[in-house]
């Protein structure tokens, strides 16, 4: 039998291995703990770490659509600057030749003058239209709007290019009721008389007849000019409002810039209007412009509201 | 002026712009040549095609003009599209561009050809242009080049030989006038 003695000695013994024990399960423990912490930290970090990797990923994507669409267009200002200067030479050749022509007395001189004067004014309208173009493109083309009837604009349009037109052209129109629009009335013009004297410089022998049509429903105005010339080569119908797409692709020596269709729908989309063309089934061409309608606002509430700076953008 | 050749040339001539090709035709035919005007470029091929089918000449039976003067934007086939054909007919045939592209853009369009081209850019005098058709250094040095052009390997003559030419090129400069061989323009 163990003594007294020897109990209390192994009593104390397994007290202090217990306390061992517990030292080395918290000490493990403990370390248990930091190895989950470090292992929680480290999956954390690949987390962290592939989050960065994907966002990387995707601003190198998105830089290099950027990248893409810099250079897609810089080629364009590239193209745009060729044909620009192209159709600005073009006229100053044709100057610069009635000029020395007319100098060594072989043209005869009224017809160089008004070789000249027909170059510079082809050469004017070039600067304008580019002119047009680079403000729609930085968003400068500003509108100064007024209240007008579309009816008398118009007329007023055919009165001027009436003088121009052969007696194998014919010019007709079908008005509906006059509406007013409110909108800027110089750039109006502009868009119908640029479709208008295509739609003449097209028909060199037949009819263009100038339509308007209310649609009243959803208080809009339709304007269509239609032509019986050749209609609109497949080719460039659908861009046909694109820059320096002309019509005369198939034609001879019809020259324009290019441009004023381009110019033409910046103008009616600024309005809130469309503009569309298409080929006639039996012969010609339609332009199609949309706009909106001028609604009065009721007696008394008139103000000056007629009034209003459209933006481009 | 110089090296001026007084005898009437052929001149076969595809220029869009009325005005323009009227001009071409007034001061050629001022100085006795025979001018040939083409509207477009199909109408210019034809007009080539139709000449040497017709001979007036044993000699137009193989050169049925002196020089083709070609514009570049045209309807229907442009210029170096033009050049292509009848340089397949003819591979000697002299042709002059008269463009108002600027040469960035021409250049590429030019390098098809795989040959030394002069241009004369526009705008330019009539007087200059008149020089320029009459010039008969200018095709003789051209030609010189493209045989040597088309002897080198692949048309693709070494750096020691470009430079040659380049200086060659630069000796036949002249006001409005540049030329191109490959991506080297000289002006």
């Amino acid at each position: 039998m163990a003594s007294r003695e020897e109990v209390k000695t192994s009593k104390e013994e397994l007290r202090m291995k217990v306390l061992e024990l517990k030292k080395t399960n918290e000490e493990l423990q403990r370390r248990l703990n930091d190895q989950l912490l470090f292992e929680q930290m480290m999956t954390l970090h690949y987390r962290k770490e592939k989050e960065l990797a994907n966002q990387l990923q995707e601003t190198t994507r998105k830089l290099e659509e950027v990248n893409e669409e810099l250079k897609r267009k810089d080629r364009i200002k590239d193209e745009f600057v060729s044909i620009a200067s192209h159709e600005l030479r073009t006229p100053v050749q044709s100057i610069l030749g009635f000029a020395d022509l007319a100098k060594e007395n072989l043209i005869d001189q009224h017809e160089a003058w008004n070789g000249v004067i027909e170059a510079a004014l082809r050469l004017q309208k070039v600067a304008k239209d580019i002119l047009d173009v680079s403000r729609i493109q930085s968003g400068q083309l500003s509108y100064n709007m007024s209240t007008f009837g579309i009816n008398d604009l118009i007329l007023s349009i055919m009165n001027s290019v009436r003088p121009v037109l052969s007696n194998k052209q014919s010019l007709e129109t079908n008005l509906d009721e006059e509406v007013e629009i409110v909108a800027d009335k110089a750039r109006i013009t502009q868009v119908l008389g640029n479709i208008m004297s295509n739609a003449i410089k097209f028909t060199k022998e037949g009819r263009i007849k100038i339509q308007t049509h209310s649609l009243l429903e959803q208080n809009k105005i339709e304007i269509s000019i239609t032509d019986s010339g050749p209609g609109i080569h497949p080719d460039i119908l659908p861009n046909l409002f694109g820059k320096f797409v002309s019509r005369d692709v198939q034609g001879g020596s019809q020259h324009g810039t290019g441009l004023g269709l381009f110019i033409s729908k910046a103008i009616v989309t600024a309005h809130n209007g469309q503009i569309s063309a298409h080929n006639n089934e039996e012969v010609g061409a339609t332009f199609r412009i949309v706009l909106p309608i001028y609604n009065s606002p009721p007696e008394g509430d008139k103000g000056n509201g007629s009034v209003q700076v459209l933006q481009h953008s | 002026m110089r090296n001026i050749d007084p005898e009437s040339m052929k001149i076969l001539i595809a220029e869009d712009e009325h005005d323009i090709a009227m001009q071409y035709k007034i001061s050629l035919e001022n100085r006795k040549h025979h001018v040939v005007l083409t509207m477009d470029g199909d109408e210019c091929i034809k007009a080539y095609r139709n000449a040497l089918k017709h001979p007036k000449s044993a000699a137009d039976g193989k050169f049925p003009f002196d020089l083709v003067v070609l514009d570049h934007r045209m309807p229907k086939k442009d210029g170096v599209d033009v050049a292509k054909e009848i340089l397949k007919i003819n591979p000697d045939q002299r042709i002059l561009f008269a463009s108002a592209y600027s040469r960035e853009t021409l250049v590429t369009d030019l390098k098809e050809l795989n040959r030394a081209m002069a241009v004369i850019q526009k705008p330019f005098r009539v007087s200059a242009f008149v020089n320029v058709v009459e010039d008969k250094e200018i095709p003789a040095e051209l030609e010189k080049i493209n045989v040597k052009v088309h002897a080198s390997k692949d048309m693709r003559p070494s750096d020691d030989e470009l430079s040659v030419m380049v200086k060659t090129l630069s000796r036949i400069r002249r006001p409005d006038v540049w030329y191109t061989l490959g991506d080297t323009v000289v002006e």
